[in-house]
């Protein structure tokens, strides 16, 4: 088998890169690789919400443009992207504070969140309480998408753009020369020989593909919960945020509401603890009563692939000129995908991403000692 | 709507022993209905049949499986969403059908206080394979808590009117419910075995399994665990599946035999393996007349004896046929049916109609296995057992050391075979908790070679290739 460009992993950096490879006119063979079925790892797992209002000029920046994207996209490859919202619930002074200076941020850099303060808050969600909320932070450009619909309809379109989707095929190895990658090795004994780059999106187990040939990305697997009840009405447009508990609501376009907290489990416990929900309940019922009354429908976890700095590597991989790394976005991957598929598909075709915050996402930049930082994690 | 005839005042087996009567509002409209019978039943014999209507096309939706497992018959109890099917009459209560999906509403409890409970044994399902290891639990005193979704114990077992045959310590001459209601009487004569009814195990997490109650929730741990929760009806794609009066046979005899209440004057069976044939039966006992029993495999599945009994009474058995469409506007009034090939694909040109008020689908089990996988327990789709089920021992510990299995959830066959895997898993339960004995070790054989003489008969050759399949080592309990 050949390759212009060979993807490893078909969550949705692999599959927005495939997709942008087409849209920038690039004409090579291009195929997926995932060692299960696409959107098996984390972005299958996430709740899907998208948002620009973080605290780093970086990630402002690229989910700025990303949001641009996912808009364009919902024409351009009929993906239901919901403009709904974020709202961020704050129950202090000192975070009413923050979100005020980060609101400044924010606008600056062309995203138009605002402050609401007592009442004005159930103006974006009436069907909230406001118990002990002195003020939110509205970001109205964030929104929410079916993260399993993503990945089908991304993969009806693949497949009309001609791309190869080959599943439950593992790659278990790149064979290099003279710092080019040259040939994948697959499991049951195929090989892919590359013509021009090899992407690598394969999450945490990136560090395991990585390795041999001499670079370890510094990936932590920190695995968070997610629940999902089962189907009601339409109550909640936005997704709501407690933040100084890490908590969260979003109800999905299907009608099941969606609850994640911050609940610190050990690396690679991905087993399932009942102490979630308690957390999860406990914070977003006081200002979603009606919670406590929904039937549950299934819990299950899930990895953020964190970095020292929170913020993604995406950029050529050390030492090899025709090998790209996108992964370590600490729990926002599936939100970026548009904008680092088309920031990935910029430096196979181009030799350079297209917005100088991609390039402060190097790998290299750990040893120069330029971390960025991001506060807003959640859940 | 008034006098629909559905109740069934006279049975020859069964008395059914209904509370007082009291008035509920369906949509506004005062309707009788019995105290503590289930809300479904009581709607369905008020000639209520279309219970919601489905979210995206508005389809008109009724009861299905009867015992909780599916969505068809949620309505809107005082304002609050819940499954007919498993919500019990109140005198007043206020009822009405949902169009799309349910609202979430505040019910104004708060939060229900979750307890924390400990025991030796854990057995999820009280149905037979749960009953028949607590009885040996209980029997040598082991700590042992019963937890079971529905409000009484039995299973499937309180639905049977047929009698059993076998030996003696089989029940052999004994019915169904008859055998529910001994094992129920025995079981709370143990002082060590509680049960916990009305409580749903919903889910295997780091801290226990949880379980859902009406006044609180659970947090229960135990030393063993047995998972015994038995199988849900299989579906059948056909045109207008979805049709209020298109239900599970095993829905029909909790309508009519647990709860007095005709699924139909007239439903045509789909499926002559022994359950669309004790099924139709049943509705002869009942009152009812059954259009038919169609079967598109070439020969009859079920014991003959039960075929014979229901010829006699004149109703048609069409093998090599299947059902192609139910036909109605807010129920089933006709369906068609039309001859199979031997790829089971309906030969263009057979198809007739046949009137009929229901139909019944008596077309196998898919084993229940969620809380398995949720244990970690190894899994396998065995066909011939009725889909995915867990590798086990022959003294039924799956891969999960402590955690059992036993009755139709460990493959599809029936409540005797379901009774003597109980035994079985509760001697090796007990052997878990207390160490090994040479008496118990000796019962648990004999039970052991009970169960195969049982399967010996032909109609068993099917569950004995699947068992094949899925019996392991014990050194390959991990």
């Amino acid at each position: 088998m050949r390759a212009g460009v060979a993807i490893i992993g078909g969550g949705s950096t692999g599959l927005f890169t495939a997709y942008y490879l087409r849209r920038l006119g690039y004409e090579g063979e291009v195929i997926i690789l995932d060692r299960s079925y696409l959107g098996s790892g984390s972005t299958g797992r996430c709740a899907g919400g998208i948002r620009a209002s973080f605290t780093s000029e970086v990630h402002v920046a690229l989910m700025r443009e990303s949001i641009k994207e996912w808009l364009r996209l919902r024409n351009e490859a009929g993906l239901p992207f919901r403009q709904s919202g974020y709202l961020w619930l704050l129950t202090t002074e000192e975070l009413v504070k923050q979100h005020e200076a980060l609101q400044r941020l924010h606008n600056r850099l062309g995203v138009p969140t605002r402050m609401l303060y007592g009442e004005e808050v159930l103006s974006v969600v009436p069907s909230m309480k406001l118990g002990d909320v002195i003020a939110a932070l509205h970001d109205p450009t964030a929104g929410k998408i079916s993260p399993l619909k993503t990945v089908w309809i991304m993969r009806r379109n693949l497949l009309k753009l001609g791309v190869k989707i080959l599943e439950y095929v593992g790659v278990e190895g790149i064979v290099t020369k003279e710092g080019e990658a040259v040939t994948l090795k697959l499991s049951g004994g195929g090989e892919v020989d590359i013509e021009d780059s090899v992407i690598v999106a394969a999450g945490y187990w990136s560090k395991e593909l990585l390795r041999p040939l001499g670079y370890e990305p510094p990936l932590k697997g920190d695995p968070h919960h997610l629940m999902i009840t089962e189907k009601y009405a339409p109550f909640l447009e936005p997704l709501v945020i407690h933040k100084a508990s890490g908590s969260y609501i979003v109800q999905v376009g299907s009608g099941g509401v969606i609850l994640g907290t911050e609940y610190p489990v050990p690396e690679n416990d991905l087993s399932i603890h009942l102490g979630f929900i308690g957390r999860a309940v406990r914070y977003m019922s006081r200002y979603f009563p009606q919670i406590l009354d929904a039937n549950l429908l299934r819990v299950w976890t899930g990895y953020y692939i964190k970095t020292p700095d929170h913020h993604p590597i995406i950029g050529r991989v050390p030492g090899y000129s025709n090998i790209y790394l996108a992964t370590g976005y600490s729990g926002h991957g599936f939100m970026m995908a548009p904008i680092v598929g088309k920031e990935l598909a910029n430096y196979v075709m181009k030799g350079k991403p297209g917005l100088p915050e991609t390039r402060k996402l190097v790998p290299e930049r750990y040893e120069r000692g330029e971390l960025l930082e991001e506060k807003a994690i959640f859940g | 709507m008034g006098y629909t005839g559905l109740r069934i005042h006279h049975h020859p087996v069964l008395t059914f022993r209904r509370g007082r009567e009291v008035t509920i509002y369906f949509e506004g409209e005062p309707i009788k209905a019995f105290e503590g019978e289930a809300l479904a039943a009581a709607l369905y014999a008020a000639g209520h049949k279309i219970l919601r209507y489905s979210p995206k096309h508005g389809r008109p939706r009724s009861v299905f499986c009867m015992i909780g497992k599916c969505g068809s018959c949620i309505v809107e109890v005082d304002g609050i969403a819940k499954r007919a099917c498993q919500e019990l009459v109140r005198d007043g209560m206020r009822v009405r059908r949902i169009k799309g999906y349910p609202v979430l509403k505040e019910a104004g409890g708060g939060a229900k206080p979750v307890e924390e409970v400990e025991a030796e044994a854990l057995i999820i399902g009280g149905g037979p394979a749960g009953l028949a290891a607590a009885e040996v639990l209980g029997t040598h005193g082991v700590r042992t808590l019963i937890v079971d979704d529905s409000h009484r114990l039995g299973g499937q077992l309180i639905k049977q009117t047929h009698r059993f045959f076998g030996s003696r310590e089989l029940f052999a001459g004994l019915r169904g419910f008859q055998i529910a209601e001994k094992y129920e009487e025995k079981i709370r004569s143990f002082e060590s075995v509680d049960v916990l009814l009305r409580t749903t195990a919903i889910g295997v997490f780091k801290e226990g399994v949880f379980a859902v109650g009406e006044e609180r929730n659970y947090v229960l741990r135990a030393g063993t665990y047995l998972v015994a929760t038995g199988a849900v009806e299989n579906y059948l794609p056909f045109e207008n599946n979805d049709l209020p009066g298109v239900m599970g046979a095993g829905a029909a005899q909790t309508l009519m035999n647990v709860w007095g209440v005709l699924p139909g004057k007239r439903p045509l069976i789909v499926g002559a393996g022994n359950v669309g044939l004790i099924v139709a039966y049943q509705l002869l006992q009942a009152g009812a007349k059954p259009a038919a029993i169609v079967e598109a495999a070439p020969r009859i599945g079920g014991w003959f004896v039960h075929a014979a009994k229901v010829r006699r009474y004149g109703v048609p058995i069409y093998v090599r046929h299947t059902i192609v469409a139910a036909h109605g506007e807010e129920g089933v009034e006709a369906a068609t049916i039309a001859e199979v090939d031997e790829r089971w694909r309906p030969i263009p040109g057979t198809e007739k109609t046949i009137e009929c008020d229901a139909v019944l689908l008596a077309v196998g089990l898919t084993p229940n296995v969620d809380l398995l996988r949720q244990f970690g327990a190894k899994t396998k789709y065995v066909p011939e057992l009725g889909g995915l089920t867990a590798l086990r021992t022959e003294y039924l510990e799956t891969t999960v050391p402590g955690v059992y299995v036993a009755g139709d959830v460990a493959g599809v066959e029936e409540a005797t075979t379901a009774i003597i895997e109980g035994w079985i898993a509760g001697y090796s339960m007990l052997m878990k908790l207390r160490g090994e004995r040479d008496e118990w070790m000796k019962e648990r054989e004999r039970l052991l070679k009970l169960l195969k003489t049982y399967r010996s008969s032909p109609v068993s050759a099917r569950v004995r290739a699947g068992l094949e399949k899925v019996i392991i080592g014990g050194e390959e309990v991990a």
